[in-house]
Order: structure tokens, then C-alpha cells, then sequence
């Protein structure tokens, strides 16, 4: 299957007190068609920041144009026109986020919020959206479709607003949803039910995903292949069995064995020592070099490149891979 | 032995009931926040309190310490009534033997005090310590929590969430308290800085033989912490027992459903159906069991008849009325 979208060395900048802070840092990925891709890591890996970056949604004033290319279904997303952007987002590309309510307008109905994106790229009339969007509220499962598209979010519950985000963001049939932390924030009942509804959405529309989260779990369950990311960089990325079955990356390993085990008792946890790289901070060689267990002379020093473990899986540790 | 069997708290039919006004002017709503619980806490033990959002553990947490006072029950503490007649003077008594950590330490810190001095204030509030024995004691509490001394002169922006909880615990344990009450203490951190901090609070608590109510939303990081768990849902607490019975062998439903919706990091792993529905509101409780709603096994007895909890084992307790 060919490439949806590739993602080619990747630098994203952001305006900093002193300077340029570099927020993604030649991240190159791929996702086929149809397939499923897991962003994993910690706050200020990078993983949003990338996302944003394939529909070009961070704040022109503070972010230096990103450098690399983002090539989506044949188009360089970063040469794009701000009206050809327009045409891609929420037809082709659609996002959810975490915070739905941060999403949804409080003033406007669950009608007016959909309506919004069916007249707009599909052109239907008052009535035709009207009926859609009621529509589309079924599909996501929220129970009494027909009195609910009259409310305002605040109605609703933090499952419910996260239902309506994913009917927008369906409501166009888009090839590619971007998913960036969307259960994060609710319980973890009603995050079963959201993971279960988009996993049977993705397969009757036949999308591709990037879901995006801090949470292993999620990933696991979820994704098909994962790219583990860290200080900004991609340091790990494998087919999700074999990246929990056998984790090359010093940081996944790490990351794996201080989860708190649910299934059984574990008195101490293996933790990481230190803590997450200030981000303004420029750190020569490997960025986790100053917390790896593993790290030899070479690390601290050269950046390492990311290298192949075995087939399309790359990690980027030169005591564990393929040192010469 | 003993001293492991000395009572630190002790919680009888509490029920917490907030009113609310959804309109202006309208009639005040009652919310049943926490609905009669009963657990008791011993020296040196941690008792984990687990529920999802508005299921009442905070509000346990809060009047416990007396934070807020209870609408009915009983709540004693080192073996004094705080929330009977003598109550408040009771809570004065014991006041600095209890201590709360918040799940975000930087909205408890004052932006515009020293770290030294964020430690020291429970020392400067109690009063009479000299300014040698201030000074050391911050010392002694920043070495406690892991932090290097020349952090005290530092503000509370500079440091990260990780180091920030530290401050915030390291504050706590100024008075040398024998029991703290943690809301959500790792919630905001992220997992490399979450296993550190648990890690601390069990070192802590051995080299003290402290007590604490370990109150979060996440299962597996209470497990990693208590030596006992009780499950709320809506307000009650549907089960509770040693961690090891609650993680093995849960017998409520609810529980069970839990569990199961965690998601493991193990993509082999094949989810139990999701359960269907949400929490239902406190506002307006119906009689009967709260879980009735969601509950896959559910009788018509269920619906009418609230299951109080029963002891099934040695200190298992269940309310269900088909466990």
C-alpha cells in the first residue's frame, strides 16, 4: 500500500524569551493508507506539535515556518495556499483534541457547530444539514439524536461533547483523522466507549488515524504501528507488538517499566532518573543522554540517526543498534 | 502489632449533601455528593480510594480533614470526634497531625514566596521555632524529598511538575504529621515523574510510618501505593478490601467493569465489551442501587432496594445484592 502521508525532516521552531526553541526536530514518519499510527511520549516530545503541523495550525506570529516536507496524498502540505489549506482541512484531514469544550463554540447549538462544516465543503442547504447532522449524532451513538442537535455543549457531558467533536470531524468522510489526546480527559469507562466507537468509525469509513497520547494503554490498544517520540525527536518506531514485546530505545524500555502495573503487585517502581530536557535547553548528542542508563562517550557528544532494528523498525541508540 | 492496629481514621454513614441552584432564584437542588460511607484508616497504612470524576472521592478527602463539614455521621481522627459537639475544638487538637497534598502543587504554592519559605510556613503559622531551627528544618525537608538544598532560594516557576509536587510534600510534612490525605498527587505528571513520586511517598511513609488516604482516578497507580482499596461510584463506596482481593477477585460488578476498561499496555490484550451509559447524576438519585442503570446483571430488586455493604470475607466488603 502506498503512503497517505510522509512526513520528511521535520523542524518546527517556536519564538522563545531567548531565541529560537526548536519543538520538533527533524522528525521524519510515514502513515499508509488505512493503517493506524500511535504518537507516544511525555510533555514537550513533540507529538502535538507535529500533528498541528500536517494541517499548519500554529500561531503564525510565534512559529518560524516549519522546514522539511509534509507530503499528504501527493500535495507538499507546507507549500500550500491558505485557501488550498482551507479545501484539505476538515474534508480530507480532520482533528479531534483533547478538551472538546475548548473546541466547540458555547454559544452555538450541536446543529449550528455541524452545520457549519456541511455547508461549507459539502454545500447543502438549511433542511439537508439539518437532517445530516442528526444523522451523523446517530452514528456516534448519541442516544435522543434528534433533541440533542438542538442543545448547547454545556448539556452535555464530557463523553457526549467528545461524541459531537468526532461527528464534525466525520461529518466530510475524511481520509486521515488526527486524534491528539482524545481520551484523555474523561473517565475510563466512557474512555472505552469513545476508543470503541472510533475504531468501528475508522473501519466503516475506511480511514487512516494519528491518534496521539501519553498513555501506553491507549496505544497498545489501539494503534498498529508507533512512533515514540522524546524531547522532540523520534526515538523509537516499530509495529506496535514488537515495539512492547521487545523495545530497543533505552527511553521506551524505560517508559514501558515505570507504567504502574494494573495486573499485578509491584511494590517499587522502576523510574527514570531526572527529568524531561527544558526544551530552550541545547543538548549535543542523544537528547536522552543525560538520563540513559546505557549511554557510552559517543552519545553525549553526536546526535544519533535513527537506524533500522529490523524490518520497519528504527530506533535511535547507538550502544543498541548497529554501532560500527 | 500494635501500633499497626492504632485507628488514625474512622468514617461512619458520612453523607455530604451540597445544595445547588441550577437557575437563579429557582429551588436549591440537592446533590449527593457522598452518600453513607464508612472506612476506617490504621498507623501506617495506606487505604486507596478510587472513582471516576464526581463520584464523591475529593469531597471524602475534604471532610476528612475538615475542610468542609459533613451534612449526617461520624468522622474520628486519632481517636477523637471531629464532627460531633466538641467537634471543631476536637479538630484543633489535631489539627497538625493531619496534612493534605493537592493534585496540582503549583496552584497551592504562592508564585511570589521563596521555596524556603513555601516549606516553612505551616512552621511560621504553628509558630514558635527559632530562626536556627527554621533554617535547619528546611534543610532536613528538602534533603527528605530529594530536592538540593539551594532550591529553597528558588521560586516555584522554576521547577518542573515533578519537582513541584516535592515542594508541595515537602511543605506537608513541615509538622511532622502522622497522616496525610493525597488528592490526585501523580495525576498531573507524567509517567517517568509519576513512578518517582510514588516511590517517594512509600519511602516516606516507612521512614515515618506515616498513614495515608490515597485518593486518584488511576487503578493501577493505587495499586502500586495502598494496602487496601475501596471503589466509589455516585457517591457510595460500592467495595471495598485488601488490594490483593480487590485486583483478583473483585465481586461487584462495577468493579469488575473497571478493571476491565483500563487499557493495558499489551496490544495482545482483547477489552471485555465496553459498559454502556454514564455516571448518573447525584443530583436527584434514584432509590435503588446507583449502578443499576449500567449494571449487566441486573435484577428488579436492584432498582428498588439501595444493597448496603456486606462483609463477605475477612474485610472484604460489597454492596451488591448478588454478590
Amino acid at each position: 500500500m502506498s503512503d497517505l502521508l510522509e512526513i520528511d525532516n521535520l523542524t518546527v521552531q517556536f519564538r522563545g524569551d531567548a531565541g529560537w526553541i526548536t519543538a520538533v526536530d527533524d522528525v521524519s514518519l510515514s502513515l499508509r493508507e488505512g493503517e493506524t499510527l500511535g504518537i507516544v511520549g511525555e510533555s514537550g516530545s513533540g507529538k502535538s506539535v507535529t500533528a498541528l503541523s500536517i494541517l499548519r495550525l500554529h500561531t503564525a506570529a510565534t512559529t518560524r515556518h516549519p522546514t522539511g516536507r509534509i507530503i499528504y496524498a501527493d500535495r507538499d502540505m507546507l507549500a500550500l495556499t491558505p485557501g488550498q489549506l482551507r479545501a484539505v482541512r476538515g474534508r480530507e484531514i480532520a482533528m479531534i483534541f483533547q478538551d472538546p469544550m475548548s473546541s466547540l463554540n458555547p454559544v452555538l447549538t450541536i446543529a449550528d457547530q455541524i452545520n457549519e462544516t456541511l455547508r461549507l465543503h459539502q454545500g447543502l442547504d438549511a433542511a439537508a444539514s439539518r437532517a445530516r447532522a442528526i444523522e451523523l449524532l446517530e452514528l456516534v451513538r448519541i442516544p435522543d439524536a434528534r433533541r440533542r442537535v438542538d442543545e448547547y455543549p454545556h448539556r452535555l457531558s464530557g463523553g457526549m461533547r467528545q461524541r459531537v467533536m468526532i461527528a464534525i470531524a466525520i461529518a466530510c468522510r475524511p481520509r486521515l483523522l488526527i486524534a491528539d489526546e482524545p481520551t484523555t480527559a474523561l473517565d475510563v469507562t466512557i474512555q472505552a466507549q469513545i476508543l470503541d466507537l472510533l475504531r468501528e468509525l475508522q473501519s466503516s469509513l475506511g480511514m487512516s488515524v494519528i491518534l496521539i497520547s501519553h498513555d501506553m494503554g491507549v496505544i497498545a490498544e489501539f494503534a498498529q504501528r508507533v512512533v515514540v517520540m522524546y524531547a522532540g525527536r523520534v526515538v523509537e518506531t516499530a509495529p506496535v507488538k514488537e515495539l512492547f514485546r521487545k523495545p530497543v530505545h533505552p527511553y521506551t524500555e524505560g517508559l514501558l517499566a515505570a507504567i504502574p502495573k494494573l495486573d499485578v503487585d509491584v511494590t517499587r517502581l522502576p523510574t527514570i532518573r531526572g527529568s524531561i530536557p527544558d526544551p530552550a535547553q541545547t543538548i549535543e548528542g542523544c537528547r536522552y543522554g543525560p538520563r540513559c542508563p546505557v549511554a557510552i562517550d559517543k552519545c553525549l557528544i553526536e546526535a544519533p540517526a535513527l537506524l533500522p532494528v529490523g524490518p520497519s523498525h528504527f530506533a535511535r541508540c547507538p550502544p543498541r543498534v548497529g554501532a560500527p | 502489632m500494635n501500633a499497626s492496629a492504632r485507628a488514625i481514621a474512622g468514617v461512619r454513614d458520612l453523607v455530604k449533601i451540597f445544595q445547588v441552584r441550577a437557575d437563579k432564584g429557582g429551588a436549591p437542588l440537592q446533590l449527593h455528593a457522598v452518600n453513607q460511607v464508612g472506612f476506617d484508616i490504621s498507623a501506617g497504612e495506606t487505604l486507596g480510594l478510587v472513582g471516576e470524576s464526581g463520584s464523591g472521592k475529593s469531597t471524602i478527602g475534604r471532610l476528612l480533614v475538615g475542610l468542609i463539614p459533613p451534612t449526617r455521621g461520624h468522622i474520628e481522627l486519632f481517636g477523637e470526634s471531629i464532627s460531633g459537639k466538641d467537634g471543631a475544638r476536637h479538630l484543633a487538637n489535631v489539627r497538625s497531625r493531619l496534612q493534605f497534598v493537592f493534585q496540582d502543587p503549583y496552584g497551592s504554592l504562592n508564585p511570589r514566596m521563596r521555596v524556603a519559605d513555601c516549606i516553612a510556613e505551616p512552621l511560621d503559622i504553628a509558630g514558635d521555632v527559632s530562626r536556627r531551627e527554621r533554617a535547619d528544618r528546611i534543610v532536613e525537608l528538602l534533603e527528605i524529598v530529594g530536592l538540593p538544598r539551594s532550591c529553597g532560594d528558588r521560586y516555584p516557576h522554576e521547577f518542573s511538575g515533578g519537582q513541584r509536587q516535592r515542594i508541595g510534600i515537602a511543605r506537608a510534612l513541615a509538622l511532622r504529621p502522622e497522616f496525610i490525605v493525597c488528592d490526585e498527587p501523580v495525576s498531573a505528571l507524567d509517567v517517568s515523574m509519576q513512578a518517582q513520586i510514588v516511590n517517594l511517598l512509600l519511602d516516606l511513609q516507612e521512614r515515618f510510618g506515616l498513614s495515608y488516604l490515597f485518593i486518584a482516578h488511576d487503578l493501577a497507580v493505587v495499586r502500586s501505593i495502598a494496602r487496601r482499596v475501596a471503589v466509589m461510584y455516585a457517591g457510595s463506596i460500592v467495595e471495598q478490601g485488601p488490594k490483593g482481593v480487590i485486583y483478583r477477585t473483585p465481586k461487584h460488578p462495577y468493579t469488575q467493569a473497571l478493571l476491565d476498561a483500563v487499557p493495558r499496555p499489551d496490544p495482545e490484550r482483547q477489552r471485555k465489551p465496553t459498559l454502556t451509559g454514564e455516571i448518573p447524576s447525584i443530583l436527584d438519585p434514584l432509590p435503588g442501587c446507583a449502578f443499576a442503570m449500567r449494571c449487566p446483571l441486573v435484577t428488579e430488586r436492584c432498582r428498588f432496594e439501595r444493597p448496603m455493604p456486606r462483609e463477605i470475607d475477612g474485610g472484604h466488603l460489597v454492596a451488591c445484592h448478588l454478590a
